[in-house]
């Protein structure tokens, strides 16, 4: 039951990656409430929660820093332990992130005003790719040197780049590494390379428009000192998240296509090299059906003892697609990186059963429910 | 009228959805049944993964095309088919605006512009959308097709998608790319007042209780952004149905069950259609309380579960549906 913890209790940072609507941020979340209750003072980083899970957290979507949550009264529900830490829950705030990242760095009022004003600036992160991951990691780097947090669990955005920030300087394609910036900055030095750039602003504007171009080239030849500084930290944390301070996992659902995605990411990792430490299996419906008994002797109406009949018939066959997924993964990546998570319908009846609702009309995940399902993260394996 | 003459008798569908929940199999059963009504359809579909270049194309496959074009192509009867592409919109766009393919080309091609395009992902975004709009100027709007359906990826990003003109709008508020956004705004967008509504969203979904949820966020999600949920269809719905008293007997034998320490089989198949159920009727009222006078009543269209490939599924569908 434990050794999942053993594993990752020492951790500074824990990265979930996965495709998108596996369950990810879910799951980072059960995480962290475990570490938490284990002794560990924890920030929960998460890019893109779903409404019910910021509201079972009972966090906000546009906080300018983190904001904490309150377990105890959750864990008591459970009935099992006090909290020995604490947590703590941001969802990365962008614009925040890069505008400290400007102040820090330009140390000018005058000009970090015109970069905050400029428009580019202000859509950074629907214009320029990566600059999710490049702003956790700026938060990383921040909450790391201030001491706050003995562990930070970090979710990815849902791409196949999601881990692009981690490979080798020089070899990023992204934006902020490269010297995209010198396309559009006014020419320094030759003749003929002024020659170039008029040309590029010329076309620059008939097909962008006059201001847009103009706020491009003043966004790029602004924002280069910007990332001179940030690429030292940035060195910082791709050390940090290359040893064995980091732990990497993969969330992905018992389905053929997403274990596919999930075997992606862990060869991706592989080759950047780092701790790769498991598949978190979500929505398990083995586990979440183990033990299970037929129904016998029952007072129900034939009729509606055939109807249920049929739905234990697509339950087990669908046990047993699982079962047979599970046993390949296991095959490839040994059985002690496979660890299952529980559906949460059936927490969900729980808590509803519990509460004594009498219908699911709650669509909150419920912080209880996101406890019992931290419990449950376990090196639980295929019988 | 059934449910689904009125969405063909649309001009412009976007099929929209989680993934997995067979939104390119519903795309290929609307255009086909609309295609055996007589109506000139065409299908379009967005590149797969983050490639463009990349090729594979399981809409062109429902319809045996072995090599997924990004120009028109006919496909069957009545249906023409096309691959929408971002170089291509891009490039279209470009001819559009210096009015030279040529040195349309040329600027395409050079260094600062490409290295913008990959730097910017809502360039290629933009690529696309230039791209159908361009689809829907030479064919609807030109009157030699009656229906357009795109069949759109997997809800994120979709959302971002639609989302496009927004965000760029509020970048570019004027110059060319502005009036082609506006312009892809003005075909897309709920109609004000009471007029028929002539494009919109179509939201596939399962019966189940997560893709109800996420269909439930896109939906308000959608509407925000002023484009008009034309229907949900929920897609492999199960034959058999349940009656309250139903499920009330065995919700207690379940109830029961648990109090001695048991777990039924079958009973977690069981929660998860209950949890569908109320998931389900929450759509329908948030979808009632969203429609604007609440004319008309929201109700989901359901396709039954089919056997077999998708091909056969999509066969599947159109006998169903001729003999309603």
């Amino acid at each position: 039951m434990s050794s999942l913890f053993e594993t990752v209790l020492d951790r500074k940072v824990i990265v979930l990656c996965g495709a998108g609507g596996v369950g990810k941020t879910t799951t980072a979340a059960a995480l962290a409430t475990q570490l938490a209750i284990r002794g560990k003072r924890v920030l929960a980083l998460t890019i893109d929660p779903s409404k019910r899970l910021a509201q079972a957290l009972g966090v906000s979507m546009n906080s300018t820093t983190p904001e904490s949550v309150s377990l105890g009264d959750a864990v008591a529900a459970t009935g099992t332990s006090r909290v020995a830490g604490s947590l703590d829950v941001w969802v990365l705030n962008v614009a925040e992130l890069a505008s400290g990242l400007v102040e820090q760095a330009l140390q000018d009022p005058e000009k970090s005003k015109r970069l905050r004003e400029n428009s580019i600036f202000k859509e950074l992160t629907q214009i320029i790719s990566g600059m999710h991951e490049y702003m956790a990691v700026k938060a990383l780097h921040r909450f790391l040197n201030e001491g706050r947090y003995d562990c930070i669990v970090l979710d990815t955005p849902p791409s196949r780049h999601a881990l692009d920030f981690l490979e080798a300087p020089g070899r990023t394609r992204k934006f902020i590494e490269g010297k995209f910036g010198q396309y559009f900055v006014p020419a320094e030095g030759g003749m003929l390379r002024r020659a170039a750039s008029t040309v590029v602003h010329q076309i620059m504007s008939a097909v962008l428009g006059k201001k847009f171009a103009e706020d491009l080239v003043e966004f790029f030849s602004l924002f280069r000192g910007v990332f001179s500084l940030f690429s030292v930290e940035l060195e910082q944390m791709r050390k940090l998240l290359n040893s064995q301070d980091a732990a990497f996992f993969v969330v992905t659902a018992p389905t053929h296509e997403s274990i596919e995605e999930a075997l992606f990411f862990e060869k991706r990792s592989r080759a950047l090299g780092v701790y790769f430490e498991g598949f978190f299996i979500n929505r398990s419906i083995a586990r979440a059906t183990e033990g299970a008994v037929d129904l016998v002797n029952s007072t129900l109406d034939l009729g509606v003892q055939e109807k249920f009949s049929k739905l234990a018939r697509i339950e087990s066959a669908q046990v047993l697609r699982e079962h047979e997924l599970l046993v390949r993964l296991v095959s490839q990546v040994g059985e002690a990186k496979v660890f299952r998570i529980a559906d949460m319908i059936e927490l969900h009846a729980q808590e509803v059963n519990e509460s004594g609702h009498n219908g699911p009309s709650s669509q909150s995940v419920g912080l209880k429910s996101l406890i019992l399902l931290g419990q449950g993260l376990s090196r639980d394996l295929i019988h | 009228m059934s449910e689904i003459e009125n969405l063909i008798n649309k001009h412009v569908l976007l099929i929209t959805g989680k993934g997995g929940v067979g939104r390119t199999t519903v795309t290929a059963f609307l255009a086909r049944a609309a295609a055996r009504k007589g109506k000139r359809v065409v299908v379009a579909e967005l590149p797969q993964g983050d490639d463009t270049d990349e090729a594979s194309s399981p809409l062109g496959g429902l319809f045996n095309v072995a090599n997924p074009s990004t120009r028109l192509e006919p496909v069957s009867e009545n249906i023409r088919f096309c691959l929408l592409s971002s170089k291509e919109g891009q490039l279209g766009f470009l001819t559009n605006v210096m009015r030279s393919q040529r040195l349309a080309k040329a600027a395409f091609e050079s260094e600062p512009i490409q290295k913008l395009l990959e730097i910017a992902p809502t360039f290629r975004e933009l690529g696309i959308f230039y791209h159908f709009l361009d689809l829907y100027r030479n064919t609807v709007k030109e009157g030699n097709a009656d229906l357009l359906i795109l069949d759109l990826p997997a809800t994120g990003h979709a959302i971002g998608l639609t989302q496009l003109p927004h965000s760029v709008l509020r970048l570019i508020p004027t110059g060319k790319i502005a009036e082609t956004l506006k312009e892809g705004q003005s075909i897309l967008y709920r109609n004000s007042g009471s007029l028929e509504q002539h494009s919109g969203a179509v939201i596939v979904s399962l019966p189940e209780a997560l893709p109800l949820r996420e269909s439930l966020d896109l939906a308000s999600e959608l509407e925000k952004q002023k484009i008009a949920v034309l229907k949900l269809i929920i897609n492999r719905y199960p034959n058999q149905t349940w009656s309250a008293e139903e499920l009330t007997a065995v919700d207690s034998v379940i109830a029961e069950a648990r109090d001695q320490g048991k777990k039924m089989r079958g009973s977690h198949e069981y929660q998860r259609m209950r949890q569908s159920i109320g998931v389900l009727n929450s759509f329908i009222t948030t979808m009632n309380a969203a429609s604007p006078g609440g004319a008309t009543e929201f109700a989901p269209i359901f396709l039954h579960e089919q056997e077999g490939n998708s091909r056969q599924v999509v066969e599947g569908l159109l006998a169903q549906e001729g003999q309603s």
